[in-house]
């Protein structure tokens, strides 16, 4: 992996980022609704709705609008609010720690989850217990997002009381409490892909020469499992992964509303909604950051992972 | 058959997992638990609040326009007086005033001991400063205060208001959250840096401004320096904006909140009417109205005999019925049932499919015409009825679905032909809904650019008198001639509709969107 590519793929994915950012503030355009009513409410003047199209140069020419946004964006200037008056990145910030935890979350228990029981079927191919692997985390992928947080919260939050309900929680053990439903709620739709490709990864490898060798030399099941199997097999799934991880940042949007937790995804449904325009373009440009780089992270681990990869 | 090793220790971490998230929900479960209540008010507690609308995302109470922001200020900054669920103005930071024989001169006689949570003294120089404010363009409610020529203070606790019109109803305007009182020149401050954490004489104050989540959530504490003796009992208010209403009433069942606001009664507040787990539903009488309005953009629309036939063709108690499940009342006259004295229901038009062909027949419209109604989320139920209800006299309707803020931008920009507007009150005073709907120089006849000085001049009249007969029989006059005009349609009245925990005691409603949270409390 040479520095040069390094370098060549930051700036790709700063181009992407860029690009992305710039369609959809055109796109923002075409939206009915204006935000100046967004914020003014329903009974605002047309006066009052024309003072602050001038104040937030709504009311200058298209391009002139797109060049002094990327204008700002160079200079680390995301814009004001329109909706809480603030600067975008101190409305972002704030948001910033529930969306992450949850993610992070989320991925830890889609790892914990799928590679056990991605081994425990590829030790058993073809098996009721494989089967069984690959066929009941489908029931949970299949179920529509809201109806299974609907159902865990039922469960978890209101009949055992074990977990919020929804929301954020205050401390660390609040945190850890209000994001296990939304957690799993995500996990479930990461799961099967997830079990299906490292099993399928896996015993591919299991079937593989250097396998067979490995367990000719004398090596216990766990030591092949641990020390080639695994290793091979991971090549494949850290691109699912990676791929998956991203749609996990989409699904974050949905998640944050049903279990009402103040993140991101929140923001940018009540952004949207209310025709807040620089934070909808603040927070397009930080999930396609977010994403891109879960892109890069999953190839620079795949070339550590495999030496036959090379940049 | 062996298990690999490798794999019982995946095995194990799966196990291990599952156990943590058991004991940490264990813990969560047995924090939860929920204790029986008391009988008598008791002090400390926390209450958390959840509103369907943003909580306030500034706390500038001049621009301040949703439900989940307009409460957070009122906990804050208290007025002059507060609009009982009765609709009288009854004293707050006023002990009480008086009006000249002309009505046009107003006497405030302020409260004495009253401090801000500062520490500073509430005196007459706050209550001049904060109500010149509201002759600033940048408040909601101005128009309310249009008739104040001057304030001044005629005494440390005395303030004198001049009017150029008389205003029998100003005691309930200064209700209105615009006109809160704060300290002079913002306690020395900025104004942008007052509304980072404003000061006022309310039972909770804002300790600091990272306690505040523009948007998102505030939380208030006890005022220490509050005036009302040994109030308010809770120790803290949580204020949170859930936009989801299964969220919001599964919180609620989960004792995570004790109180939320349905947007309009329905299935779920029905169902909760008679309380489970704890939770109860209440409907309290308010201000809130749902309005038709027929846009003069719209030229069938100009026509009054198509408006008059709209308005006829409607079968608001149906509506009522199949709506609000009966939790509400059949719009008559544009004024709020609840203006006892100046409500005139009987001018309204009724439902009559024979009256509403009667006027179409007479129209310039007589074989129908097509008309497009915006539909906004939550609306679909009832644009259907009217759909239906409005094609059994010849008017085809064809829905259109935008969202809220395309809503607002077609009804400020007058681009539309029909749409729906529900409508709170926040003041007591009939000024409020008589200004947006009849005169065009305040919404532009709310919207619909609807013109008729003669109407605009008995509307005026109507506000001017004091004379309580003089007063009831020309608003019963304005009503009845809005009525026949018909730029705007009064669908029905509907209640504020909360859940609440059975935990909550001393919580009311006052007129408009008046609430004091001093006297609630929570049952241990």
């Amino acid at each position: 992996m040479s520095v040069g590519w390094l370098v060549g793929r930051f700036v790709q994915l700063l181009l992407v980022a860029l690009g992305v950012t710039i369609v959809v503030f055109l796109l923002l355009k075409l939206v009915p609704g204006d935000p100046a009513i967004a914020v003014l409410g329903p009974h605002a003047t047309p006066a009052k709705i024309q003072q602050l199209h001038h104040a937030w140069a709504l009311d200058r020419p298209l391009p002139v609008q797109v060049l002094n946004y990327i204008g700002r964006l160079f200079r680390g200037d995301l814009g004001t609010s329109l909706t809480y008056h603030e600067p975008v990145t101190q409305t972002i910030r704030s948001r910033l720690v529930p969306s992450a935890w949850l993610l992070v979350m989320g991925a830890a228990l889609v790892y914990l989850v799928s590679v056990p029981l991605a081994a425990f079927a590829a030790r058993r191919p073809n098996s009721a217990s494989d089967h069984a692997i690959r066929a009941v985390p489908l029931v949970g992928f299949a179920m529509p997002t809201v109806w299974v947080s609907l159902m865990l919260i039922l469960v978890f939050s209101l009949n055992l009381g074990w977990f919020p309900v929804g929301g954020f929680g205050s401390g660390f053990s609040g945190h850890v409490r209000s994001t296990i439903l939304p957690a799993i709620t995500l996990a479930l739709l990461m799961l099967p892909i997830l079990i299906r490709s490292l099993r399928t990864s896996l015993l591919r490898t299991l079937e593989a020469d250097f396998i067979v060798t490995a367990r000719s030399k004398g090596l216990s099941e766990q030591q092949v499992l641990r020390r080639h199997a695994f290793r091979n097999a991971a090549v494949s799934s850290v691109a699912v992964f990676a791929v998956n991880t991203a749609i996990l940042v989409g699904y974050i949007v949905i998640i944050e509303d049903v279990y009402a937790i103040p993140g991101e995804g929140a923001l940018l449904v009540r952004a949207v909604l209310g025709r807040d325009f620089p934070v909808v373009q603040a927070l397009t440009l930080m999930f396609a950051l977010v994403v891109l780089t879960i892109y890069f992270l999953g190839d620079i681990v795949l070339a550590l992972l495999d030496p036959r990869v090379k940049y | 058959m062996t298990v690999p090793r490798s794999v019982r220790a995946f095995a194990a971490v799966g196990i291990a997992a599952f156990a943590v998230v058991f004991v940490v929900g264990q813990a969560g479960a047995r924090s939860a638990s929920r204790e029986t209540g008391a009988a008598t008010p008791t002090r400390g507690g926390s209450l958390t609040i959840l509103h369907y609308e943003p909580v306030t995302n500034t706390l500038n109470r001049l621009q301040e326009f949703y439900l989940g922001g307009i409460w957070p200020i009122e906990e804050i900054n208290e007025n002059l007086t507060f609009v009982d669920n009765t609709g009288r103005a009854i004293p707050v930071l006023a002990t009480s005033w008086s009006v000249s024989k002309d009505q046009k001169t107003w006497t405030f006689n302020i409260r004495p001991g009253v401090k801000f949570s500062n520490g500073k003294a509430l005196t007459s120089s706050d209550v001049v400063f904060s109500i010149k404010q509201l002759k600033r363009k940048e408040a909601i409610y101005g128009y309310l205060f249009a008739g104040i020529k001057s304030v001044s203070a005629s005494g440390p606790l005395k303030v004198q208001i001049k009017m150029s019109t008389p205003n029998v109803a100003l005691p309930a305007a200064l209700a209105n959250y615009n006109a809160a009182i704060v300290p002079n020149n913002f306690g020395g401050k900025s104004e942008a840096a007052y509304t980072k954490q404003p000061i006022g004489t309310g039972p909770f104050m804002l300790t600091s401004p990272s306690q505040h989540h523009a948007g998102s959530s505030i939380v208030l504490h006890r005022n220490p320096k509050y005036w009302r003796k040994g109030r308010p009992y809770l120790d803290t208010l949580t204020f949170k904006y859930v936009d989801n209403e299964n969220q919001r009433v599964l919180q609620l069942k989960g004792g995570q909140a004790q109180l939320m606001d349905f947007n309009a009664p329905d299935q779920a507040s029905v169902a909760l009417e008679k309380g489970s787990g704890g939770v109860i539903t209440k409907n309290l009488p308010c201000y809130n109205e749902s309005y038709l309005l027929l846009s003069q953009t719209y030229k069938p629309l100009r026509d009054a005999h198509v408006r008059r036939a709209v308005a006829y063709a409607l079968d608001r108690p149906a509506i009522v019925k199949a709506l609000l499940f009966g939790r509400g009342l059949p719009g008559t006259t544009y004024l709020n049932y609840r203006f006892k004295g100046l409500y005139a229901g009987n001018a309204g038009l009724p439902h009559s499919v024979s009256k509403a062909k009667s006027e179409i027949a007479q129209s310039a419209y007589k074989k129908g015409f097509s008309v497009t109604l915006l539909v906004t989320s939550g609306q679909e139920q009832l644009t259907q009825i009217i759909q239906q209800e409005l094609a059994g006299v010849g008017i085809h309707v064809n829905l259109k679905t935008v969202d809220v803020n395309a809503l607002g931008q077609a009804e400020s920009s007058g681009k539309y032909e029909m749409l729906i507007q529900p409508y709170g009150m926040v003041s007591g005073d009939p000024s409020e809904l008589t200004g947006a709907i009849i005169d065009p120089n305040v919404l532009n006849s709310f919207f619909t650019g609807y013109k008729d000085p003669a109407l605009t001049n008995l509307a005026k009249r109507a506000e001017a008198a004091y004379k309580p007969s003089q007063r009831s029989q020309l608003f019963a006059q304005v009503q009845r001639k809005q009525a026949q005009a018909a730029n705007v349609i009064t669908l029905f009245f509907m209640p504020q509709t909360f859940g609440m925990s059975e935990k909550l005691h001393g919580f009311d409603f006052g007129y408009g969107f008046n609430v004091a949270l001093y006297d609630t409390w929570l049952a241990k």
